[in-house]
């Protein structure tokens, strides 16, 4: 049968090529990434000298236990009296005993031996140190079958431990072993007190120290395995007995998980190695999964969540048999590190373990299949039908649910064909509070709450702080419902290590911290629903949690709906008005003043606008830049109407403003906004008889111009005039034609006819030598002020509409950049896209939902960017979920690979002829502008340099020193002692008239702008034109910054700096041609050098009545 | 000792009045030859380093002080002085075969001589070789006592930023005159060439 196969034949075999391609692609991605994963293994690989030296510790160690004495049957009292007070205290779990029928012993245990991650070989290195946990198992015969109620286990337990530690402190000392021994409660839990164990550095050369490996040693006290009746201990079980009003006690969940937990050291290690030489990758997909979750801060502590290492390798083991809801298989043994690891991040991202849960079986050598079942228990589950124990004991709600969407994130990046995701996947930190949550407060209990605390949320919660966390959420949930997303509560907790002669910790923190992840669709929405009002029950329910504020309402379709109704204020955003109405119902009367959110003082840094409407705007509402787009489209159709040898085909949008992002809000006759004039490039139909000939295509668009301003002037309440336009070098003839619109804004419109480019474009081909990077430059300029603008106001007009906080995000950005001197060193286009960075490609963190998350995203960013090395290409598109379904994305608007290679490759070719990026620095690509340098092109490297350092300088302050109001406006104060001049400037007041009310004075003194003034350029910044004259003069030598929003500053001052251009400074050989102020220097070597003192003389004459005083630094 | 001659050129200090702090403009005698205009042969001055705003009148105030008599005819100044750039390039040039008048098109672009000089040079004609020669030998005086001469700087002030603002607004009849002109003359051209 060697004939051409048959239809059917080929027709198979294009499914199965279709399969193999597939196959092949992700095959081809695993490989990528295998070997990146090797080149990460090799770098957290723990240091062989450091496991030598561990490993003859851990020996030395187990020696001194072999020779702890025994002692029996002490009672109470005698246990207690044993020790002496001052030295060791037994770490009793709450309550404390006080009378018991049995008796404490100490007896050597029954099994020493390693567990956890050093046990498996599974562990990293980790800067800031690792822990090694080693389990000393109680003999069976100090236990009695009922030990495992009332505590009573726990309380032997805590003996033991205590008479180890007594004696293991004189035994190290004797045999070289120089430690400190502290109680440390084992993930948190505080029915679980352990001894760890530090080396002490000492001068001795015997003694035998490792704290340059930075471990330490846990010595956690164990149960025997199977010593209590498990099904006992069951999830749904009381084992804790209180005297109690009503008939059945509340299950004791924690404290069964914590018992069993205890009993099960040794054998989950021993299950999980089994599971390990099963699977080849298995260790290595540990590993990755201990990275993961380190980075977004989880780990098996209550307070990282509860899901850790452990958690991570059990799922796996499960996974490997089975998972589905058949049983069928997750996971396979043959898989790559690589195909382990995304497999179980898919199944934490697309199975709920908290409605659902799955069940497995730890029982080695039996193969019971895992299996995912549908109906849970609405608490986080993965149970072991072998040991009874939830192995997600430690998770709450609230844990899972963030665990959950941590598992989409990673999935959505692991599932990116475009882009290498391997980094914000594993290598980038992603557990800073203020990027993890668009909404982070603070909240300090005050101490009367604890009266809630009663015996039987004692047990059920076993702390204080569960119980409030637990209790915290569920208002929260409720009453956020869908506006809200993620609800993060956790204790501030200091640390859970304590001194050996304290019976528990004494420093009781009472802050919490709440993170939100906002949904943007529902966050601001002024109602809240409830059921309708047929709904009786539902009703009642709602009322209740509601309280007076809850009321009834017919809506726009008819129903009757119960609903609470919330009013916007200005800059807080409305999920914190609900949270403090809903705390101080639920949780204390006055709770909410012991919140504390920064949240609004970043919006508060954003200037009110001069309007009328202001008080009442919330931060994202972009009315007043929708009243100028609307101005735009009025004068667009009065153009259209005018009577023109050719007709206006259109008017396109091309400012700041016009596509959501000026600094200030556009406001009707503040021609001192810097963003006053709104550029628009306009389009006349179609005609061949454009001239072929630059100067003279000028001149006729200038005769259109003018045509349509006689018109506009004549017919029309616009006010026109044309002005010259330098924006385009050695382009002289090019006029632009102003319009005050009757509203109170400014158009300024350019000409675009089919003629400019290939004219420009002729030019560079037939510039020669130097004058084709010129010609080049000028290309970009025409390219920038006639398409590129348009297609970028386009597009972040689009994307400003669809992400809700871009507009005061980016807003923000500018201010803290014009504050720092950076902005006027920019195009408008580049800080935009800049800010779009963690709106379009948030990874590792979300797409921000604040003002205070988005700018500190942008600062992350930059301050992380080595762009040297690397460049920054947008996908210009409104989800980067590869999943998503909305129909409004077609697929064809992401860059495919294709697309995303070439702008890649631009960035390559610019990088091999200037490695170092002295002439281009900052490279962003889009599908705009693939060339990457549109509109960073004439940046400088000190000013990119500055950028960078800035943003690290800020994001330091914020990590280390927290977000108070102070700090805050300290990242918006300039460090003027890195310049080597400051000049201080005043003109005239600007403030009012650049739309932006006064600070400290009341709306109603000042009066809103309604005329323009006989001459608008009266109303413009002179210092602007001050520093423009400067850098026209001395561009070559000096970099000059001031801020471009005169106005912001408080009595009309700004400040002008400068720095000398390193290049400039050094002694050169003279020629006409050095562009530079300069002095001969005093040896008759015929060389020359920058003349500074003559320079700042003309630099102060040049300023002026301006000037108020220059400072030059010594 | 102070610098007086520096590869050819001239050294000469100069001061505004209210500051000690001197500035130093380079000298020579202009050589047109490569610059093929040669009007003003044997009677112009190369000037660099030029403080800023020289202009036609703050020269002939200081030829006044310095050297009375010679009277200046004209003063060419470089077009990058007010510019950031090092190069001037002509667009119109590189995007057309065209001859067109010169006297009609913009008038720096026409202006050669000033597109060819180096950023803060200028060159300074006088009104013949007698003239030329008191100003030159004045100015080599100067030079040679290595003393600071007094500059007059253009009053630099708030209106003169706000006239700068003001100056970019065109005047629509002149603006239309011109530009009918200027197409007239295009069209011309255009006709010839073909």
């Amino acid at each position: 049968n060697s004939g051409p196969p048959t239809k059917k034949q080929r027709k198979q075999l294009s499914a199965q090529e279709v399969q193999l391609a597939r196959e092949t692609a992700e095959l081809f991605k695993s490989n990528i990434f295998k070997l990146q994963i090797d080149e990460l293994m090799k770098e957290v690989r723990i240091k062989e000298t450091h496991v030598a030296k561990i490993e003859k510790v851990l020996h030395r160690l187990h020696d001194l236990i072999s020779k702890v004495p025994s002692v029996e049957n002490l009672t109470l009292q005698q246990a207690e009296h044993h020790f002496n007070s001052k030295k060791v205290v037994i770490p009793f779990p709450d309550p404390k005993p006080t009378k018991l029928n049995y008796t404490f012993s100490y007896l050597p245990p029954e099994d020493v031996s390693l567990v956890g991650s050093f046990g498996l070989k599974t562990g990293i290195y980790q800067s800031q140190g690792s822990s090694i946990d080693i389990a000393l198992t109680m003999p069976k015969e100090l236990f009695q079958p009922k030990d495992y109620l009332n505590y009573r286990a726990l309380y032997k337990r805590a003996f033991y431990l205590t008479y180890l530690s007594e004696h293991l402190m004189p035994l190290s000392k004797k045999n070289n072993l120089p430690i400190k021994i502290s109680y440390h409660f084992l993930n948190d839990d505080v029915l679980c007190p352990v001894l760890r164990i530090e080396s002490i550095k000492t001068e001795n050369p015997e003694d035998l120290s490792f704290h340059k490996t930075k471990f330490t040693i846990n010595l956690i006290v164990a149960f025997p395995f199977g010593v209590f009746d498990s099904k006992k201990l069951l999830p749904d079980k009381n084992c804790i007995r209180v005297q109690s009003d009503s008939d059945e006690l509340p299950p004791t969940p924690f404290y069964n998980a914590s018992i069993l937990s205890m009993t099960a050291y040794d054998y989950y290690l021993k299950y999980l190695y089994t599971v390990k030489k099963s699977a080849e990758s298995f260790k290595e997909a540990c590993k990755l999964g201990r990275l993961w979750l380190q980075q977004r801060g989880f780990g098996s502590a209550i307070n990282k969540g509860g899901f850790g290492h452990f958690e991570f390798a059990i799922l796996m083991s499960a996974l490997l048999n089975g998972g589905g809801l058949n049983g069928s298989k997750t996971l396979f043994h043959g898989y790559s590190s690589y195909q382990l690891f995304k497999g179980l991040i898919k199944y934490l991202a697309t199975n709920d373990l908290n409605s659902g849960y799955l069940s497995f079986s730890s029982m080695i050598g039996e193969n019971v299949n895992s299996k995912y079942k549908e109906d849970g228990f609405n608490v986080p589950t993965i149970f072991d039908k072998n040991t009874k124990l939830n192995i997600l004991w430690k998770m709450t709600p609230s844990s899972y649910s963030e665990l959950q969407y941590q598992a989409n994130e990673t999935l959505n990046l692991l599932n990116d064909v475009v882009k290498d995701r391997f980094d914000p996947v594993l290598l980038q930190k992603s557990d800073f509070d203020q990027m993890r949550f668009d909404v982070v407060l603070n909240l300090s209990i005050p101490e009367e709450l604890s009266e809630s605390f009663g015996p039987l949320e004692k047990i059920s919660y076993i702390t204080y702080e569960s119980y409030l966390k637990n209790k915290l959420y569920k208002i929260l949930k409720n009453a956020l419902g869908d506006r809200a997303v993620l609800i993060h509560v956790r204790n501030e907790k200091s640390s859970s290590i304590f001194p050996i002669n304290k019976r528990k910790p004494t420093n009781v923190n009472n802050n919490y911290i709440i993170g939100l992840q906002l949904n943007p669709e529902e966050c601001d929405k002024l109602v809240t629903k409830g059921p309708n009002n047929d709904e009786q029950e539902l009703g009642l329910k709602f009322r209740s949690f509601w309280g007076s504020k809850a009321s009834l309402r017919r809506f726009k379709d008819g129903t009757i709906q119960h609903c609470v109704v919330w009013t916007a204020q200005t800059n807080e955003p409305i999920v914190l008005s609900i949270i403090k109405y809903a705390l101080d119902l639920h949780l204390h009367s006055e709770i909410s003043q012991h919140l504390v959110s920064e949240i609004t003082t970043f919006t508060n840094k954003l200037p009110t606008p001069l309007l009328p409407s202001a008080s009442s705007q919330v931060s994202t509402t972009l009315v007043s830049f929708t009243n100028l787009r609307n101005a735009l489209e009025s004068l667009n159709k009065i153009l259209a109407n005018l009577d023109l040898p050719l007709g206006v085909k259109s008017l396109s949008p091309a400012s700041t403003a016009l596509r959501f992002s000026s600094l200030l809000q556009p406001v009707p006759f503040a021609a001192s906004n810097p963003d006053f004039w709104n550029d628009a490039v306009v389009q006349f139909e179609t005609s061949t008889r454009w001239p072929d000939e630059i100067s003279a295509l000028e001149k006729t668009k200038t005769a259109f111009l003018l045509k349509v301003s006689e018109l506009l002037n004549s017919e029309t309440t616009y006010k026109s005039y044309l002005t010259k336009d330098d924006s385009i070098t050695f382009n002289e003839d090019i006029t632009l034609l102003n319009i005050l619109t009757p509203e109170g804004y400014g158009f300024r419109l350019r000409v675009l006819t089919e003629r400019d480019e290939v004219l420009y474009l002729r030019a560079v081909a037939n510039a020669e030598g130097k004058q084709k990077a010129l010609l080049q430059d000028v290309y970009l300029k025409f390219n920038q002020k006639y398409l590129g603008t348009v297609k970028h106001t386009r597009t972040v007009s689009q994307l400003a509409h669809h992400f809700h906080f871009y507009s005061p995000t980016v807003r923000l950005f500018k201010l803290w950049l014009d504050s720092q001197f950076l902005l006027h060193h920019f195009t408008d286009e580049l800080v935009e896209l800049l800010a779009l960075k963690p709106f379009v490609d948030p990874a590792p963190y979300s797409v921000p939902h604040s003002v205070e998350n988005g700018f500190l995203q942008i600062l992350h960013f930059l301050a992380n960017w080595n762009w040297r090395e690397t460049s920054l290409v947008l996908d210009l598109v409104k989800s980067t979920a590869l999943n998503d379904d909305e129909p409004s994305m077609k697929l064809s608007d992401r860059l495919t690979i294709q697309a995303h290679r070439v702008i890649e490759q631009n960035f390559e070719k610019i990088r091999k002829s200037d490695p170092t990026g002295i002439k281009c620095q900052l490279f962003v690509g889009s599908k705009d502008d693939p060339s990457g340098i549109l509109w960073s092109n004439e940046l400088d490297v000190p000013i990119a340099t500055r950028l960078t350092a800035l943003s690290r300088a800020a994001l330091q302050l914020v990590k280390t020193e927290g977000l108070s109001d102070s700090n805050i406006d300290l990242l918006f104060t300039p460090a003027l002692k890195d310049y080597d001049f400051v000049i201080r400037v005043k003109s005239s007041n600007i403030t009012a008239t650049s739309g932006i009310l006064p600070s400290n004075t009341f709306k109603n003194l000042i009066t809103p702008l309604t005329a323009f003034p006989d001459d608008i350029s009266t109303q413009y910044d002179l210092i602007q034109a001050y520093v423009d004259e400067l850098n026209n003069k001395f561009h070559n030598s000096i970099i000059f910054s001031t801020r471009k929003f005169t106005g912001l500053n408080e009595d009309n001052t700004n400040i002008v700096t400068g720095i000398f251009v390193p290049a400039a400074l050094s002694k050169k050989k003279f020629r006409v041609n050095l562009g530079l102020d300069v002095k001969p220097v005093d040896d008759n070597s015929g060389e020359v050098v920058i003349n500074k003192e003559g320079l700042l003389d003309q630099i102060t004459l040049m300023g002026g009545d301006l000037v108020q005083s220059i400072k030059i630094r010594k | 000792m102070a610098v007086t001659e520096l590869k050819g050129f001239y050294v000469l200090p100069v001061s505004s009045p209210k500051s000690q702090v001197p500035h130093y403009i380079f000298f020579k005698k202009h050589d047109s030859k490569n610059s093929g205009s040669s009007t003003n042969n044997g009677r112009a001055l190369f000037m660099c380093n030029l403080p800023v705003a020289t202009s036609t009148a703050s020269l002939k105030k200081f030829f006044q002080e310095v050297a009375i008599g010679a009277t200046i005819e004209s003063f060419v100044p470089s077009l990058l002085n007010d510019c950031p750039l090092d190069v001037w390039v002509n667009l119109t040039k590189l995007t057309s075969d065209l001859e067109l008048n010169p006297e009609l098109l913009s008038a720096q672009n026409a202006d050669e001589e000033a597109a060819k000089l180096p950023k803060n040079c200028g060159i300074v004609s006088f009104v013949d070789k007698s003239a030329f020669q008191l100003a030159f030998n004045s100015l080599k005086k100067l030079s040679a006592s290595a003393k600071t001469t007094p500059w007059t700087f253009p009053t630099f002030d708030s209106k003169y930023y706000l006239q700068r603002y003001q100056a970019k607004i065109l005047d629509p009849e002149v603006l239309s005159e011109s530009v009918s002109q200027a197409l007239v003359d295009f069209d011309r051209a255009e006709r010839e060439s073909k």
